[in-house]
């Protein structure tokens, strides 16, 4: 679990990274795009960080599942109601949102299977 | 072209992901999944950038099957820049120009999709925020309180403190329970 977490915050630390070389590249965008991806992956961290506190390792993974499953509520409604209005930048950074947190959600499937 | 649609334009350009993919549409019309493929960027990232370059009047879109397609308005980029650097000649005064980028911030901070998010504490804030409002009511015509509210219900659930506000903002004026905007 602690590797798990290790994990995305390596994430985070090198999407950041990534975030700088591209606005050094004269791609700011791509860069603002980047960092909202990198805080998907801390704020993910940070909630399992938590849960790993407060729980007994047995029920980690539950309540942890239980807890990201809350997180894109706000994001997908944010982007139903963007695609409503035509809002197509406002829709690309929920949906790389919803991508972000797909990853740690794949992430954390393939950890069980291994 | 105002200045603030020139600068627009150079800043738009002035990203390297964006200009290659101007540079792509310079050879053919696309789509999002296609420039994706080509530039190696996200579906999502390609079309955040597609909706800048449509902003800044560069790019247009038309449905086409399955996809969007997306254009180039060479005319635009066919422009010389000495001609866009003089049609940028803005006569609008400095103070003017910064009143008017000040109230588009406010607007765009607490409006979505034509509603208010929030009331704004301030009061300089409020006040441009309930100009806005003030636009959807027809100048001259008489409201009963249950059709005015209606309308501010459109946007925000408080209505009663929009309706307080723009009152003693002195944008409307209330007469026997009757409510018309101030000429």
């Amino acid at each position: 679990m602690k590797e798990f977490l290790k994990s995305l915050e390596r994430t985070a630390g090198d999407l950041r990274r990534q975030a700088r070389d591209l606005a050094a590249d004269s791609r700011q965008d791509d860069a603002d795009l980047t960092k909202i991806r990198a805080n998907i992956y801390e704020i993910c961290a940070t909630v399992g960080g938590v849960v790993c506190k407060t729980q007994p390792e047995s029920q980690w993974e539950a309540v942890y599942r239980s807890k990201l499953a809350a997180l894109p509520q706000n994001w997908r409604a944010a982007l139903e109601a963007a695609r409503a209005h035509g809002d197509d930048r406002r829709a690309a950074v929920e949906e790389l949102k919803l991508e972000a947190l797909a990853d740690v959600l794949a992430r954390l499937d393939a950890r069980k299977e291994a | 072209m105002s200045e603030e649609q020139v600068l627009l334009l150079f800043k738009c350009l002035a990203d390297r992901s964006r200009l290659r993919i101007v540079q792509s549409l310079l050879r053919e019309d696309m789509y999002v999944e296609l420039l994706s493929q080509r530039l190696g960027l996200t579906p999502a990232t390609i079309s955040f950038h597609l909706k800048k370059l449509e902003e800044a009047g560069l790019v247009t879109s038309r449905p086409e099957q399955y996809y969007t397609m997306y254009a180039l308005r060479r005319e635009r980029l066919t422009l010389p820049l000495l001609e866009l650097i003089a049609a940028a000649d803005d006569a609008a005064p400095e103070q003017e120009r910064r009143e008017a980028a000040y109230r588009k911030k406010v607007l765009e901070t607490f409006f979505e999709y034509g509603r208010l998010k929030a009331i704004p504490a301030q009061r300089k804030k409020e006040r441009i925020c309930l100009e806005e409002v003030a636009k959807a009511l027809e100048p001259g015509r008489v409201y009963a309180e249950p059709e005015l509210n209606q309308v501010l219900l459109g946007f925000h659930e408080d209505y009663c403190t929009l309706r307080r506000d723009m009152i003693s903002e002195g944008l409307l004026q209330r007469e026997n329970g009757q409510y018309r905007l101030r000429g």
